[in-house]
């Protein structure tokens, strides 16, 4: 993966399954964290596909 | 006129509400079954196990969505066999009587083999004879069935497909005696499975890919030994699968025991529409769901297994105990449960053990409005 660094900390990020919500469904998603101070992110490949979907879906199941 | 008769509408809407309640919490009467009914549907219809697997698929899937609705279980039409991928491979398939084909010739016989060996891209595998049958498959369930049908990849793990093209007796002897040509093969398989699920993303826009440890179990292989060679290639091809869109979902079906490595899957990659299935704990002892519930219940939907043994040849007096044991412990589980059985329902299993399983949901099962 790309080497991802903490700016506030300078600690390395590391992959991590990371929880987010949408339309009240809390589930989770690979990205990355930062080991200290815990701030995460989700990278643009995972953001723009498998993320995108899973809301359609979402959407299309709540209504 | 047809053989079968039109899917009842209200079993298609009550039931595909009881499959999104895990997932998108969307309200329904009771816990989903989903025993992963595929040659076990064929005795409804007064054909045999072979000719399930051996005629055309589109026939074979359109036994289990009806099957689906005999039974009144999730509405989801399967089709796949574990011994996928090996015929694309230059394996040779042999039809068996009493279960799906297995593999009679293996490709890679010797390790000079595994340098020869090179994943088939994914235009060429959407050609090749795995995907040509399971293409065959899911076009049917979607142009005659939509409602029953997601767009399924299968490979389980690394591990299990290694063993497909070399044989599982050698593929372990190669661990254990020459893991470098282990660990070359495997990196490739992973290739493999990407652009497996790229093949079945470009058909169908989505992919809900089935992918877990089965020959990397605890009764063969070491914790360190499932990790290393199976663990680790999952991971990967799942990550790289989710990144080129190839998901979202991401169903692990860890078959057999797993009583010494389960907790190597909490590391698992994960996606909003993840399943976790562990088999067993023990011999003969299914993984229990209050335990799944507390490792897994919060990251992903659960999946309660009951004992295949038990549900193919027991009474089905056993199989509605033990089933409402499990969906007693797991059904509050925080991110959805299912219920079913630890792998491929046994192709003979009597219909009234099914059923039990079924009244077990139906009586213990129940979910808030």
């Amino acid at each position: 993966m790309t080497e991802w660094f903490c700016f506030k900390d300078k600690e390395k990020m590391v992959e991590k399954n990371i929880d987010v919500s949408y339309l009240g469904i809390t589930r989770p998603i690979l990205g990355i964290a930062c080991p200290k101070c815990k701030v995460a992110y989700i990278e643009k490949d995972i953001a723009t596909t498998t993320l995108k979907t899973g809301e359609a879906i979402m959407e299309k199941k709540r209504g | 006129m047809s053989y079968y008769i039109p899917i009842n509408e209200s079993y298609l809407k009550r039931a595909g509400a009881q499959f999104s309640t895990p997932f998108v919490g969307t309200p329904s009467d009771r816990v989903p079954v989903d025993p992963l009914i595929f040659s076990a549907s064929a005795r409804l219809f007064n054909r045999t196990i072979r000719e399930f697997w051996e005629g055309d698929p589109a026939e074979a899937i359109t036994m289990v969505a009806h099957a689906c609705e005999f039974y009144d279980i999730t509405p989801i039409a399967h089709y796949l066999y574990g011994s996928y991928w090996a015929e694309d491979y230059g394996a040779k398939l042999k039809y068996m009587e009493t279960m799906p084909p297995i593999v009679v010739d293996y490709p890679i016989k010797e390790p000079a083999d595994v340098d020869r060996f090179e994943p088939m891209d994914p235009k060429e595998l959407s050609k090749g004879p795995t995907l040509t049958k399971h293409f065959r498959a899911f076009d049917h369930i979607l142009k005659n069935y939509t409602p029953m049908f997601a767009p399924v990849s299968f490979f389980n793990g690394a591990t299990d497909i290694a063993s497909g093209l070399v044989g599982v007796e050698k593929f372990l002897l190669w661990i254990m005696k020459q893991p470098s040509i282990c660990h070359k093969l495997l990196k490739k398989i992973a290739d493999h499975m990407v652009n497996g699920n790229i093949a079945v993303r470009d058909k169908y826009g989505a992919v809900v890919m089935v992918v877990g440890s089965v020959t990397a179990n605890s009764e063969i292989l070491s914790p360190k030994q499932v990790k290393e060679f199976n663990f680790n290639y999952v991971y990967d091809a799942v990550k790289r699968s989710l990144k080129v869109g190839a998901g979202p979902g991401v169903y692990y079906h860890l078959c057999g025991d797993h009583s010494l490595d389960w907790q190597i899957w909490k590391e698992a990659v994960m996606s909003p529409f993840t399943v976790m299935q562990i088999g067993y704990e023990g011999k003969g002892k299914p993984f229990p769901a209050k335990k799944l519930k507390e490792e897994f219940g919060n990251k992903c939907t659960i999946y309660g297994c009951i004992d295949s043994l038990v549900l193919g040849q027991r009474s089905p007096a056993e199989v509605y105990e033990q089933g409402k044991q499990q969906i007693i412990d797991g059904k509050d589980s925080p991110r959805g449960f299912i219920v079913g059985n630890a792998c491929e329902m046994p192709p003979t299993t009597p219909p009234a053990n099914l059923h039990a399983l079924v009244r077990a949901a139906e009586d213990f099962g129940k979910l808030p409005p």
